[in-house]
């Protein structure tokens, strides 16, 4: 996967409020993102989209991964990348599962199927404005609720919603991440809106599922970090 | 006064010595002098008193012999400038017409003033070799009416002696009456036999005016029999003036030959005898045995204590500060000393090639009164003298320094050891002279839980850093002339003293590791850890045993404290490592530091949000879902959740407080209907302070709702990753969580192998 290549689809494809960066500086960019190193994500006996997460979160590298999904259960892997790199690893992936592809978009990786992302996420928004959500789960919430939405989620199924495991910290573990998530957007695509907020908060992942069999739907999305 | 000076007189061949105690001008008072002959009573003793004219100008002399109590006055001696003359005791009685007596009283007076003659008598039997020597004293010299003799001889001499086994001791005692009023007078001999102190009190004695008689000495001569004693001596008073008395003591061998003479003094007279200073010489069958008497009667209990030093070419040698009770005697003996190789209190001895040397000692201010002598003799051939010079300081001596040993104690709790309290005193001219240990200092510990102290010995009984104190009363001394004659050549000096003190102190470290945290570290982390204990220093190194555990960044914060670093590898050796400090190269005690590897994951319990590390059941309806401890998870949630609570435990069951990175891993999943969602996690990040791992377990929908028998199960294990290090902790939980016959639950079962 060649960057410049990716660098096109993202000038392309928004009119982001966010400032984009011209090509030498992109290019910088990209390759010190791509450079991250990976080394604890799990990667052994794993689903893609578990794959892609680990190593993104482990990367601190904020991004995207959506996956799609029938009624078998998705196939697990053990990915060796070539090297302990955020690109090694995508490239690990990709290769060992070709039904997904990963993307440098706006210097966000987005890890999605070879056959292209349902169309909600190409669903455009008219305006987006988020003054200062308190975590990414909460703007994610927020854009969910743009009337523009509400439609196109009807299509996407029931949203399922899963448990997590967090640190239990009576008295506060560490000192609390008070930065706020601010957006302004303005005719962007659900994607960008996504990309937005990871980039808004700097190490995000916003993660989509969607399950489908038997004629019933299923997705979830949520950002992780 | 500077120097003291004592002439001996040896006739080898007849086994005779004489010893002549040299005089000062100051030494007399008055123009007479006294002295008392004895053992007159065979036909071959000789007895001459020679007289020299110590003036330029002519002198007279006129004796006065005393027998039976009746005064003969003999001719007038007249010596010219520097002359001298003698006076043949027999010879002379003959000529009064006076049978020789066994003993008798010899006064003479003479003029050009105090001290115009030197005088001195022997007494001698050249066929026995019996001689001894007949002492002039100036009688208005005495301050007293006590008379104390060091040292007389009784029955069998110590085996150590030199004597043969066969030799016995006879001991005679002479008194004088030299006034014209009858006295009475009580006498006493003092011994040790098998270190118990005894007093044979002798009869009482009515000496009448000019009387010479010899004291019955039967009562001490019979108890002691055939007894080996030591630190003998005689004690007389009497009720007449100063001076009313003179006595002589000697004891006689068997044969007659080998004379002991013991030196019979007011103890308050000569300068109080502050301490005397002897020359010795042990060379060939030589002995040279120091005496020194309490003069003191039994008060208070205390030891009278007196220093003791030897001087010889190319050394000194220091004896520890002697102790008597009062009126007790002991007793030095230098070849001894030398031959033994006794050390002194410095640890030096004598080399056994000196022969020779000065003796010097000097009584410890305000401790006690003694009269002292070094008794030089030899048994083989039977010579004997006797010196008894004074010390030449009108001053005891006055402590210069002071200090304790040792000045420091390295130790560990149960030490018992011995400590010293030293003090230095100089003499008169300001010489460094005595350096000594003080017997009963008062003791003092800045801390007893870590240092007691009792009776010169340290006791460590705890760990940390204390001071030994010691102090002690002593006294300052100077002379300076009598302010009121203090331009005349003659004039004496006088003692100024006032009280003072020693002191000292020694530190006492007790190296100790009381702990060190946190005591548990985790393979493939460092763990910084606070180590705790008594007597760090500023070099000081941790020391960690077995492998795998390197130490970094060790900063010592104080005595009590260091901080350090344990790099523990991933391979380090699991359980616990030796955890030491050591100061100087000595390890301290250890501690243990218990190294981790993540093992299992135990229920934490938080008794008001999840009782057993369970949360309670929730069953939102569009409700928001949150965490236990309230922070948002998801809006309008529908669905059933619990959280349960964990901590990551090592092998030993124990908490691994440490940051780790944190992966699920799922299996055996089943999912009632088609349209669930798949099982995921999101990786976490564990900060080191973290109280527990809460894993919310829910399943439910936004904008719709869980449906009858909608529920999965599955099987949950972990992947802890420490800084690279992957670890597979034992535990499977076995999760169903959903809607199952219309019922909203989430369950678990935990197995830990």
């Amino acid at each position: 996967m060649k960057v410049s290549k990716m660098l096109i689809v993202v000038l392309c494809g928004s009119l982001m409020m966010v400032t984009i960066s011209n090509r030498g500086q992109t290019e910088n960019q990209s390759d010190n993102l791509l450079n991250r190193q990976v080394k604890r994500a799990n990667l052994q006996d794993v689903k893609v989209g578990q794959a892609a997460i680990n190593a993104l979160i482990d990367a601190g590298s904020p991004g995207g991964i959506a996956t799609v999904s029938g009624c078998n259960e998705d196939v697990t892997h053990t990915f060796t990348p070539r090297d302990s790199s955020l690109l090694g690893v995508l490239d690990s992936i990709v290769s060992t599962d070709p039904h997904y592809k990963w993307e440098l978009m706006d210097n966000l990786v987005n890890v999605i199927p070879s056959n292209g992302l349902p169309p909600f996420f190409a669903v455009r928004i008219s305006k987006f404005d988020i003054p200062g959500a308190e975590t990414p789960n909460e703007a994610l919430f927020q854009l969910l609720a743009i009337p523009e939405l509400r439609q196109a989620q009807l299509n996407l199924g029931r949203h399922a919603i899963q448990g997590g495991v967090r640190p239990f910290c009576p008295q506060g573990c560490s000192p609390e991440k008070t930065k706020k998530i601010s957006v302004n957007l303005k005719g962007v695509t659900v994607r960008e809106a996504l990309n937005a907020i990871a980039r808004a908060d700097g190490s995000a992942v916003w993660r989509f599922s969607q399950w489908e069999c038997g004629g019933q739907r299923t997705f979830s999305l949520e950002f992780s970090k | 006064m500077a120097l003291g000076a004592q002439e001996t007189i040896t006739d080898a061949n007849h086994s005779l010595s004489f010893d002549v105690h040299l005089q000062e001008t100051m030494d007399f008072i008055s123009p007479r002098v006294d002295a008392l002959w004895w053992a007159l009573d065979d036909n071959q003793t000789e007895a001459e008193v020679f007289i020299a004219n110590t003036r330029a100008t002519q002198t007279v002399a006129t004796p006065t012999f005393y027998v039976d109590g009746v005064a003969y006055q003999g001719e007038a001696i007249t010596l010219n400038g520097r002359e001298s003359s003698v006076i043949d005791i027999k010879q002379s009685l003959q000529r009064l017409h006076i049978s020789t007596a066994a003993v008798g009283g010899l006064s003479l007076s003479y003029t050009n003033g105090p001290g115009a003659v030197a005088i001195v008598g022997v007494l001698k039997n050249k066929h026995t070799g019996f001689s001894t020597t007949v002492r002039f004293i100036d009688q208005a010299t005495q301050m007293s009416t006590h008379l104390h003799g060091a040292n007389i001889l009784i029955g069998r001499p110590a085996p150590d002696s030199g004597f043969a086994s066969i030799v016995a001791f006879t001991p005679h005692v002479i008194v004088r009456n030299t006034t014209d009023q009858p006295v009475q007078i009580t006498s006493r001999i003092k011994y040790t036999l098998n270190e118990q102190s005894n007093n044979i009190e002798l009869a009482e004695l009515t000496l009448t005016p000019n009387a010479v008689r010899e004291l019955d000495l039967s009562p001490a001569i019979n108890a002691i029999d055939k007894n080996v004693i030591t630190d003998s001596g005689i004690e007389i008073d009497h009720n007449g003036s100063h001076g009313a008395v003179m006595a002589y003591a000697a004891s006689i061998d068997r044969g007659g030959s080998a004379v002991f003479d013991v030196p019979v003094k007011d103890p308050t007279g000569d300068m109080g005898f502050k301490g005397g200073s002897y020359p010795w010489n042990i060379e060939g069958d030589n002995r040279a045995v120091l005496h020194v008497k309490s003069i003191d009667v039994p008060g208070d209990g205390r030891k009278q204590q007196f220093m003791v030093k030897l001087f010889f070419e190319g050394g000194e040698y220091n004896l520890p500060l002697q102790q008597v009770d009062p009126g007790q005697t002991a007793v030095i003996d230098i070849r001894k000393l030398r031959d033994d190789q006794v050390p002194d209190g410095l640890g030096n001895k004598i080399p056994l090639s000196v022969t020779s040397g000065q003796l010097d000692w000097d009584r410890r201010a305000k401790r006690g009164s003694f009269i002292g002598r070094l008794l030089q003799y030899n048994p083989v051939t039977g010579l004997a003298s006797s010196f008894s010079c004074f010390q030449y300081c009108w001053c005891d001596p006055s402590i210069i320094a002071s200090w304790v040993l040792p000045t420091s104690h390295d130790g560990e709790v149960g030490d018992v050891y011995r400590v010293e309290a030293w003090e230095e005193d100089e003499d008169c001219n300001h010489v460094p002279m005595y350096p000594y240990v003080v017997p009963n200092p008062n003791w003092y510990t800045s801390d007893p839980s870590v240092v007691d102290v009792y009776d010169n010995y340290a006791y460590v009984v705890g760990y940390g850093d204390a001071f030994l104190y010691a102090d002690w009363s002593a006294w300052l001394s100077a002379e300076q002339p009598d302010p009121s004659c203090e331009f005349e050549p003659s004039c004496p000096d006088l003692c100024a003293e006032q009280p003072s003190g020693g002191s000292g102190e020694a530190e006492v470290k007790v190296l100790h590791v009381n702990n060190v945290a946190p005591g548990r570290g985790v393979r493939a982390a460092t763990t910084h850890v606070i180590i705790t204990g008594t007597s760090f220093t500023s070099g000081a190194t941790v020391n960690v045993g077995g492998d795998g555990i390197t130490v970094s960044n060790k900063t010592v914060n104080s005595s009590t404290s260091i901080n350090a670093d344990f790099v523990v590898a991933a391979n380090a050796g699991l359980g616990n490592h030796s955890v030491s400090v050591s100061r100087g190269g000595k390890p301290s005690n250890s501690v243990n530091f218990y190294v981790q590897v993540p093992s299992k994951l135990l229920p934490y319990t938080d008794s008001n949000l999840a009782p057993n590390g369970i949360g309670p059941l929730r069953t939102p309806v569009h409700e928001d879902l949150t965490y236990l401890e309230g922070a948002l998870f998801a809006h309008d949630f529908c669905g059933v959740a619990r959280s349960y609570l964990f901590f990551l435990a090592d092998q030993d069951g124990q908490r691994i407080q440490t940051a780790f990175h944190f992966d699920e891993i799922f299996s055996n999943i089943f999912k009632s209907a088609p349209g669930l969602a798949d099982v995921t996690y999101t990786p976490v990040d564990f900060p080191a302070n973290y109280v527990a791992i809460e894993d919310l377990q829910s399943l439910g929908f936004q904008g719709g709702c869980l449906q009858t028998d909608e529920y999965e199960t599955f099987t949950q294990k972990f992947k802890i990753t420490i800084n690279g290090t992957e670890f597979f902790p034992t535990t499977t939980i076995d999760i169903k969580r959903g809607n199952e016959g219309g019922t909203l639950k989430v369950e678990r079962t935990i197995s830990t192998p």
